[in-house]
């Protein structure tokens, strides 16, 4: 009886300790929301055929809403700013915990990346995951020398110094999400034409590292585990230089893994990209408009090649998709 | 007891007033690595201006992948200078070597060979493939050997 | 518990460097055979020795850490020993006491050991007495509610000076000083660093207590609001204080302290401080050496306004800091000269928010500093207030500061946490 006081004062510590690490936390909704696009995906009320982990060369390119208008294809982008190949597998073990799809695509962009690249896009890829032992391993492996633990498990130790920079957007969005992508996919219909990129620079080496291909290995057992059709592509992007030896060592990684692989990039020709109009920052990433393109394009080909369903077809499902639609496109008018 | 104490603090005194007489030496000014072309001497780290290092043949912008600022290029025909965003300034980030009309301060320019890059910057370098870099505080001069050849020179700044 | 204290001591010292155990282990376990031996056999000279030892290696990291600073030979490359500073003092008085026959040799090797290894203080100190550490940590220890209540609050509270308080003004001082500012900016750094040094060296002398206290070890008290003194006798007496102990008992005493003649008594404080100057690093000898000067002059005068007098310390404190903003001692009398010529405090208004601070921080830093004023004038009625509370209001106490050091400390990514500012003596 006597420590009910010092009980309700630890606990009620402990609720405010709580709430300042939530309130603390960016919210990534209207500043930096490339860091909410990991928990979009939590939201999602339908399943999925088509998985799509890589970095920003998936999220900017691929718009899964033009692929279920063209083929009736139901996909999520599961991409995040600079995401490295060990975090591509943490999220799609991790999304396998919801669903099973049937297909997953794999930009291999990453493959040149074999160490933590910043804090920053870190923390825009791990900060929204839900909790898991995905999570616990995913910290692990991309921290880099002055990261902690326990400043991921327990954001106020990283977030304390924005007691004066908190905004509306911190207290708005304590519990709720903003939305900003369509199914992972981010709208962007700015155009600014290719006109000139830095010089192409020598590599003291080429190969892919060991720690990239132990990774690239994780993912097609994951797949072939649980009886996935793994596909391997490169999106179209201009820089930073896909060099012909990356080249070389991807398609005889997947000759000898028997897997299908896609260079986009080389044939943009004949996907009708045209690089003056059909980027928004001068070749790096295809806009709106060319990444319409290249998703219509590659729709084509699964329907082709992989037997997926038609979910117009799927009165339930189909309804949930038109309204995808409808936010779609008001938000494309804005 | 005391006596010896004495003595001992006395001679002490004297040795360490006698050490404190020489001259007190300023730190060395290490020189850092950086690089001079037609007059200009380019630092790594410092703040580039298209007023002081004149019109680039080309120029381009390339944003990262979500934010952090723009990384700018500007070529110069023979080599390349890439700067980075730190709070609103461009500052110079790296400096390429783009053919072998250019050389570094100390003389060095692509298609020279290993043993002569060895002999003007020493044996203190780091290897890793068959990339050999100089390191003086946060400048860096990376080396690309081939055939025993050099085949790209960079010079890049630690940013972290 | 102290086979866990010793085995942690141990483990976590050497983790900072396996040579750094080599050099305290010789001077311990030399150090605890000699006083030994003077149990069976009367030859005291064989202490005398050892202390002697021990000094020079002092003195020769004291040299070491001055050569590599400054340069005057080549630079080479020696770990300089964790806390030798702390350890050798704490050792020679351990070693003198039984050579005076104040206290008894210690004949069980661990127990010694306990002593010189004792993790907490070889960061920052304090130096403690064999006859008062010692048996702390010999007697039988109670795990206490009490002293982790106690222990965790005086562990905040030093948290609370060192990354709210310090962490903010060291922003200042490092941007005048890497910008070579002059003028009325040193004339604020020596102003500042006055804060800046007392919570840096006293929060970590609460982290290093609270944490004892965890263990039911009580250690001596290093600091008792020394800017409330009136002078420079009177700041000594109460800054850190286990240093000023020791210099007194082992120094300026058996030199024959004030027992002598006006001269020679002036001669024994300036030997005093000189020890002191050599103890924090060779090119502190200047900075000694003027503490005991000033003090000579001072000759314990004080005159009856009590606030002028406070006042005017903190000011001669201050302006004697400049040996520790400035390594350099030249460089150091140079900057301070120019507080006496460059009167430009206009600039200094005008530029108060380029040195890395912005408002919230200076508010943060105004209200923190009244707090820890407020907690050194009251200290004693402050205490007693606390000792009355309940453990629940006690634990509320805790939260709080958790709270307080946890969202505006600064810590972390992009804070770089400078290392204690004491540690480097």
């Amino acid at each position: 009886m006597k420590y009910i006081k010092t009980f309700l004062i630890i606990f009620s510590f402990t609720l405010i300790f709580i709430f300042l690490n939530i309130l603390f936390s960016p919210k990534y909704a209207t500043n930096l929301i490339e860091g909410s696009m990991i928990s979009e995906y939590y939201d999602e009320e339908v399943p999925h055929d088509v998985i799509f982990i890589g970095d920003c060369e998936v999220y900017a390119n691929f718009s899964p809403i033009v692929m279920y208008e063209e083929e009736g294809i139901s996909s999520y982008v599961r991409g995040t700013p600079q995401q490295l190949i060990w975090q591509s597998y943490s999220i799609l073990k991790e999304t396998l915990k919801y669903e099973k799809p049937k297909v997953v695509v794999f930009n291999v962009n990453s493959m040149r990346y074999n160490k933590p690249v910043s804090e920053a896009y870190n923390r825009l890829t791990i900060d929204k995951m839900k909790w898991s032992k995905e999570k616990i391993e995913i910290i692990n492996n991309s921290m880099l020398k002055d990261e902690t633990f326990i400043s991921y498990l327990f954001p106020i130790i990283r977030y304390h110094s924005r007691y004066d920079k908190l905004t509306k957007e911190d207290f708005e969005y304590l519990f709720k999400r903003k939305k900003n992508t369509h199914n992972g996919f981010l709208i962007n219909t700015n155009v600014k034409p290719y006109t000139s990129l830095p010089s192409k620079k020598i590599l003291s080496n080429y190969s892919f590292s060991d720690i990239d291909y132990s990774y690239l290995d994780k993912i097609v057992s994951l797949c072939k585990k649980n009886n996935i059709e793994l596909i391997l592509i490169k999106a179209p992007s201009l820089y930073p230089y896909w060099y012909e030896e990356y080249e070389t060592q991807i398609q005889e990684y997947s000759r000898k893994n028997n897997l299908q692989y896609y260079n986009f990039a080389s044939i943009s020709n004949e996907i009708g990209i045209n690089y003056n109009l059909d980027t928004y920052d001068g070749g790096l990433h295809l806009n709106l408009s060319g990444a319409t393109k290249l998703s219509k394009y590659f729709s084509n080909i699964l329907k082709e090649n992989y037997d997926l369903i038609d979910y117009r077809k799927n009165e339930k499902i189909n309804k949930i998709y038109q309204k995808k639609i409808n936010m779609y496109y008001n938000d494309i008018r804005y | 007891m005391k006596k010896i104490k004495q003595i001992f603090i006395t001679l002490f005194l004297i040795g360490v007033l006698f050490g404190c007489n020489y001259n007190q030496k300023q730190k060395d000014e290490i020189q850092l690595y950086e690089f001079e072309h037609n007059g200009k001497t380019m630092k790594l780290g410092e703040v580039f201006s298209i007023e002081k290092y004149g019109q680039p043949e080309d120029y381009t912008e390339v944003e990262s992948c979500a934010f952090e600022g723009l990384d700018k290029t500007f070529n110069y025909g023979s080599y390349e200078v890439t700067t980075f965003s730190d709070n609103d300034k461009d500052k110079i980030y790296s400096i390429y070597f783009l053919d072998e009309n250019v050389k570094t301060k100390e003389g060095i320019k692509i298609t020279d060979s290993f043993d002569k890059m060895k002999k003007t910057y020493g044996d203190d370098y780091e290897k890793i493939d068959n990339m050999y870099t100089y390191t003086k505080q946060k400048t860096q001069l990376n080396f690309i050997i081939n055939n025993n050849e050099i085949t790209s020179i960079e010079y890049l700044y630690a940013v972290q | 518990m102290n086979i866990f204290i010793l085995i942690f001591s141990i483990l976590i010292y050497a983790s900072f460097g396996i040579y750094n155990l080599i050099y305290i282990l010789l001077s311990t376990l030399i150090s605890f055979f000699s006083a030994k031996t003077l149990k069976k056999s009367k030859r005291k000279k064989l202490i005398l020795i050892v202390i002697i030892l021990n000094i020079l290696l002092l003195l020769f990291f004291k040299l070491y850490i001055y050569n590599n600073f400054f340069g005057i030979f080549e630079k080479t490359s020696i770990i300089v020993p964790i806390g030798i500073s702390y350890y050798t003092f704490q050792i020679i008085s351990y070693l003198i006491d039984v050579y005076n026959e104040k206290i008894d040799a210690e004949t069980n090797l661990f127990n010694f050991l306990l002593y010189a290894l004792y993790l907490p203080y070889l960061f920052i100190g304090p130096i403690s007495r064999y006859s008062q550490l010692g048996n702390q940590l010999k007697k039988k220890k109670k795990i206490k509610l009490e002293n982790f209540i106690y222990g965790f609050m005086r562990i905040l509270f030093g948290l609370f000076k060192k990354v709210i308080i310090a962490q903010r003004i060291i922003v200042i001082i490092n941007y005048i000083v890497e910008n070579n500012f002059t003028g009325s900016y040193v004339l604020l750094s020596c102003l500042l660093y006055s804060i800046l040094i007392y919570c840096d060296f006293s929060g970590g002398i609460d982290i290093v207590l609270g944490v004892s206290n965890l263990f039911d070890i009580k250690l001596v008290e290093n600091f008792d609001s020394p800017y409330l003194s009136e002078n420079l006798k009177e700041f000594w007496k109460r800054w850190n204080i286990t240093l000023s102990n020791f210099l007194k008992d082992y120094v300026y005493i058996p030199l024959g302290g004030n027992r002598v003649s006006k001269i020679r008594n002036n001669i024994n404080i300036l030997i005093t401080f000189f020890v002191s100057g050599i103890w924090h690093g060779i090119n502190y000898i200047l900075w000694g050496l003027l503490n005991g000067i000033i003090l000579i002059i001072e000759n314990n005068k004080k005159s009856k306004n009590r606030i002028l007098n406070i006042i005017f310390n903190y000011i001669i404190v201050s302006l004697l800091w400049i040996f520790f903003i400035y390594p350099n001692s030249i460089e150091a009398l140079t900057k301070l000269s120019t507080i006496f010529y460059e009167f430009n405090y206009i600039s200094l208004f005008k530029n108060l928010f380029i040195f890395g601070l912005e408002i919230s921080d200076y508010l943060i830093l105004i209200i923190s500093i009244v707090i820890i004023m407020i907690f050194d004038i009251k200290k004693l009625r402050i205490k007693e207030e606390i000792k009355k509370m309940t453990t629940n209001k006690k634990i509320i106490i805790i939260l709080i500061l958790f709270l307080l050091v946890i969202t505006f400390g600064r810590y972390g990514i992009g804070f770089n946490v400078n290392e204690f500012i004491y540690s480097k003596f």
